[in-house]
This record gives structure tokens, C-alpha cells and sequence, in this order.
């Protein structure tokens, strides 16, 4: 299993259905009838390398099917997640040879593993309240970008959300299953990034299409924006969109537009 | 929400070991910087630390430095009492999550970039593992986040570093060298260190820790020691414990070097 969206703030919250038959399992391996059994739920991440336990259930004779639901904190997890459930001993039992006596000891136990943080590329983005910041308490979002190109681009890009801004932090929110006002909301985001994106590389001289700005910088990443949005604009180098985006910037703006479908119909 | 650090790639991290690794901390602290071009952040997951937060971190560190005679006169005996209120220091106002915490690259920068001068007081012509964080247990501030995370008992609220002064840092390695097994559980190092005695008259208390922690990985192969409760633990802890004492001072009493350990060995 992966979840490549994965991030510090997301808790992890999983379920499985567990049958079992306490008295069947204690005569399997050989424990008296009284022996109390429970199940233990625990986890290890790499490259954290912290391990706890989700969950410790006491085994019931009377119930012989259990949900077990259980919700890990995302900021201990990370990479990989190793899962274990494992029936216990649940109280020390009489030491006989050849039986587990320890509290504890593990009778039963299967394992799954997740894998979180995949290889999908994600825009650094963080929720901030504006009201908090000198940024307009009203604004939406906020587009920070540093200002040496060869700086790496994942140091020098961040887009702030505002927290306050209840539109736009449910269409963040639900952008992997959004309805129609998220939709439309994340189009005017996604537009509205790539135009200053690109507004910023054009004013600045010390940008061109043919300079080396060395490899995940933020000039490189500009540069590969300019080639996917701008491509058949681009025969001049960047003549023909520095002449427009200076003397004509409402027609630089739908430029754009065009570029990043906005407010296009899913097809 | 938790705090992103800055990260410093590993060639610019290692470009920067070579630069400072033989000077003093006096001639350091002008190559102290907040920031660092090659710098950059996990894309989501938290807020950015700004360069005025990290100012106020450097200006925290560099304080309690100064109380134990940085920049001129080395740690000496205080060494203990600096590391110990150091570990404090991070953990709780660094914002840190343990995920975030296992990033190589995010000590890097915090020793190479932002505390270069401390950490050559703290470690004179540091070996790499001090400054790049190749080993995190080994780093100059990274070892000690962790030893802070592995021992904050959140039951004490009046002091929830009151474990930190348990385990000297010799002994302390021994737990954090085993991170991949029984030292990656916060739950079970507190367990362990609420347990641990504090009067090791007459027996070597880093070789009792070192036959104690052998014991509960051995036994961590078919008890499931990090899914117990508290309440369960403890006590075979303390067992653990009690048994490794008797069998040393019963080493010690017949003359031998080796001990044999175990709740129902008998010699």
C-alpha cells in the first residue's frame, strides 16, 4: 500500500477485522482456560525509526469478531510503516515447559506494510493565518518566491494559504476528490501561480532559456515552465513575452489563461 | 503546526565541513548565517522557519553556550549539565516533529550553517558524523533532540525532561546505538529509565545497562515488549533489571567476568 501524498500532518487511521476464538487459540498452544489473551496493535517507521504501540484490546470469550480501528499520529511516521498484529499474552501465566509464560509473548502475528512520502512530486505549500502575517488578512493565497535563480527551487518556491479563508482551504483540502467550486477555485490558483511564476522569470534580466542555472534550482524550474506554458512563444527566446508581458499585461494575463486552461470544462 | 528547517544538501553540507572543521568557534561565529543558497525545505507538512526564528534559536543556543564559557574556555565538567539543558533547549522550542527530526540534511544545516561556532566549541575538530549528521545519533545537536524525544514523560507536566539526567551520555549511546530495535520506543526507553536505579554501589552500572538492553532485544524476538501497557511493562522491566543486578553481584562474588542472566536461570 502507498500513500504518496502523504505528509506530517496527515494521520494515519486504519481498520481491520480480526475473527478469532480465544478458548480454540489457548488449547492450540497449549495454555490453561484462564490464560487472558489480548490483541496489540504496533508500528515501526523508517527512516524515524520510532515504534509504539496503536492499540492493546483484552480478549473477550464471548466475542470472537473485532473491528480494531486505529489512528497514528502522522508527525511520528514517515517513509516506510511497518504494521504488526500480534495476540498476546495478555497477564503472566504459570511457567510450564514448552508454554509462553511472559506477558505478552507473542502467540499470533501478521504484518503489512505502507509506504507514505511516494514519489509524487508536491508544491511546497503551508496553511498560515494571514492575520497573522503582514500578508492582506483577506488575500486567498500568497506566492513566495526567492530572489537568486540558481538558489534550489524548493527552498526558494512556497505558495501560503491563507487558513482563514475558508474557500480555498477546502478546495486545498479536497483537491484529490473536489467538487465543481473546488474545481473552478483550483484552476484560478493553479493560474494564478504559473502567471506570476512566469511574470517573475520575465522581469528579471539575469533570466534567459539558454542560461545554466545548475540542476532543481528555481531558474531551471522557471525555465521548464516557460518551455510547457510558452513553448509557441518562444522563438525569439523571450523577446516576444517580455515585449507583451511589459506593454500589454492584460493580454500576458489570458496568455496565461489560455496556457493553463483556466475555468476549462472537464472533459 | 509543526516547524520545517532549512536542509543543507549533502555536497554543499560537505563543502562546508572542510571550510570550518579546523577553525575555532571565535573566528566561526562570522560564518554563522540563517540562511544558505543551496538550502531548502520539505514541500509541505509544516511552516517554514523564518531567518528571524532561526536568529532567536542561534541567540537561545549561543546563551546557553556563553553560560558555560563559549566561546573561550572549553565545556570541561559541565559537559552533562550543558548537553542535558541543551537536549531541553531544542526539544521544546525547536517545534520539531520526530519525522522532520530523522532528515540528515536539516542537522546539517543547523551545525554547518547556523551553529558552526558552537559545534566546534562543543566538539573541536568535529569528526563529519558531528556536523553532517551521516549518523544522526552522533550529531552535535541531533543526538541530543532525540535523547529528549526518547525521554519526554508528558505524565510529569511540572518537568517533562525530568529523565534526561537518568543516563549519562556514555550510557545513553548504548540506547541510541540500538535505535533499529528497542531503542526507537519512547515507551519503553522511559519505562526503562523510571526503572533504573539510581545507586550502582559495588556493580559497573554502563556494563548492568549494556546486559540489560541485550536481554530485552532478546526477548523482544517473542514478546511483544513495545505493544505492553505502562502499567505492564514497568514491572518486567524492573525485573529485568533486578535479575541483571543479582547476577552481576554474584559474578563479582565468584569471580568471574561472565555473567549468566535470566528469571529462571539458576546456577
Amino acid at each position: 500500500m502507498s500513500l504518496p501524498d502523504w505528509d506530517y500532518q496527515t494521520r494515519l487511521r486504519l481498520r481491520r477485522r480480526l475473527a478469532i476464538d480465544p478458548a480454540v487459540c489457548r488449547e492450540a498452544v497449549g495454555l490453561g482456560p484462564d490464560t487472558a489473551l489480548a490483541i496489540s496493535v504496533r508500528w515501526n517507521a523508517v527512516p524515524s525509526l520510532l515504534r509504539g504501540s496503536a492499540i492493546w484490546l483484552p480478549l473477550r470469550d464471548d466475542v470472537h469478531d473485532y473491528v480494531i480501528d486505529v489512528d497514528i499520529a502522522g508527525e511520528r511516521l514517515g517513509g516506510v510503516v511497518s504494521l504488526e498484529t500480534l495476540v498476546v499474552l495478555a497477564a503472566p501465566a504459570d511457567p510450564r515447559p514448552g508454554t509462553a509464560h511472559l506477558v505478552g509473548s507473542n502467540l499470533w502475528s501478521e504484518s503489512t506494510e505502507i509506504r507514505l512520502q511516494g514519489d509524487a512530486p508536491l508544491f511546497p505549500i503551508a496553511l498560515v493565518p494571514f492575520s497573522e502575517s503582514s500578508l492582506p488578512h483577506r488575500g486567498a493565497w500568497f506566492l513566495e518566491i526567492g530572489s537568486d535563480l540558481h538558489a534550489t527551487a524548493l527552498g526558494a518556491i512556497q505558495l501560503l494559504i491563507n487558513q482563514e479563508h475558508p474557500s480555498i482551504v477546502a478546495a486545498v483540502g479536497r483537491a484529490g476528490s473536489p467538487n465543481d467550486i473546488d474545481r473552478a477555485v483550483l484552476s484560478m490558483l493553479r493560474t494564478d501561480i504559473t502567471r506570476t511564476m512566469l511574470e517573475r522569470a520575465l522581469a528579471d534580466e539575469a533570466f534567459g532559456m539558454s542560461e545554466d542555472f545548475g540542476k532543481d534550482s528555481l531558474g531551471t524550474v522557471l525555465q521548464g515552465l516557460m518551455r510547457f506554458y510558452m513553448s509557441s512563444h518562444l522563438d525569439d527566446g523571450l523577446v516576444e513575452l517580455r515585449r507583451i508581458r511589459e506593454n500589454d499585461l492584460p493580454l500576458f494575463a489570458t496568455l496565461v489563461q489560455g496556457a493553463t486552461e483556466l475555468l476549462a470544462a472537464e472533459e | 503546526m509543526s516547524t520545517l528547517y532549512p536542509r543543507l544538501p549533502a555536497n554543499a553540507a560537505k563543502e562546508r565541513y572542510i571550510e570550518i572543521r579546523d577553525k575555532g568557534a571565535v573566528d566561526l561565529a562570522r560564518l554563522s548565517d540563517t540562511s544558505h543558497l543551496g538550502q531548502y525545505f520539505a514541500a509541505t507538512g509544516g511552516v517554514r522557519a523564518a531567518q528571524d526564528r532561526l536568529a532567536w534559536l542561534r541567540s537561545q543556543v549561543v546563551d546557553l553556550a556563553a553560560r558555560h564559557g563559549f566561546p573561550g574556555r572549553p565545556l570541561g565538567r559541565s559537559v552533562h549539565e550543558f548537553d542535558t539543558t541543551l537536549a531541553r533547549l531544542l526539544h521544546a522550542d525547536m517545534n520539531l516533529v520526530p519525522a522532520e527530526a530523522a532528515v540528515r540534511p536539516m542537522w546539517a544545516f543547523l551545525a554547518a550553517v547556523l551553529l558552526p561556532d558552537v559545534t566546534v566549541w562543543r566538539f573541536p575538530q568535529p569528526p563529519e558524523d558531528r556536523l553532517l549528521a551521516t549518523d544522526i545519533t552522533r550529531h552535535v545537536f541531533g543526538r541530543l533532540w532525540w535523547r529528549a524525544e526518547l525521554l519526554r514523560d508528558d505524565v510529569r507536566i511540572d518537568n517533562p525532561y525530568h529523565l534526561l539526567d537518568v543516563f549519562p551520555e556514555r550510557n545513553f549511546d548504548q540506547i541510541l546505538a540500538r535505535r533499529r530495535s528497542i531503542g526507537g520506543s519512547p515507551e519503553l526507553i522511559r519505562s526503562l529509565a523510571k526503572e533504573w536505579p539510581k545507586d550502582w554501589t559495588g556493580t559497573n552500572e554502563t556494563e548492568a545497562l549494556r546486559d540489560v538492553l541485550k536481554i530485552l532485544m532478546r526477548r523482544g524476538a517473542f514478546q511483544d515488549l513495545f505493544g505492553l501497557p505502562e502499567t505492564l511493562l514497568r514491572p518486567e522491566i524492573a525485573r529485568t533489571i533486578l535479575d541483571v543486578r543479582h547476577a552481576r553481584t554474584r559474578a563479582h562474588a565468584d569471580g568471574v567476568d561472565e555473567v549468566s542472566i535470566g528469571r529462571y536461570v539458576r546456577r
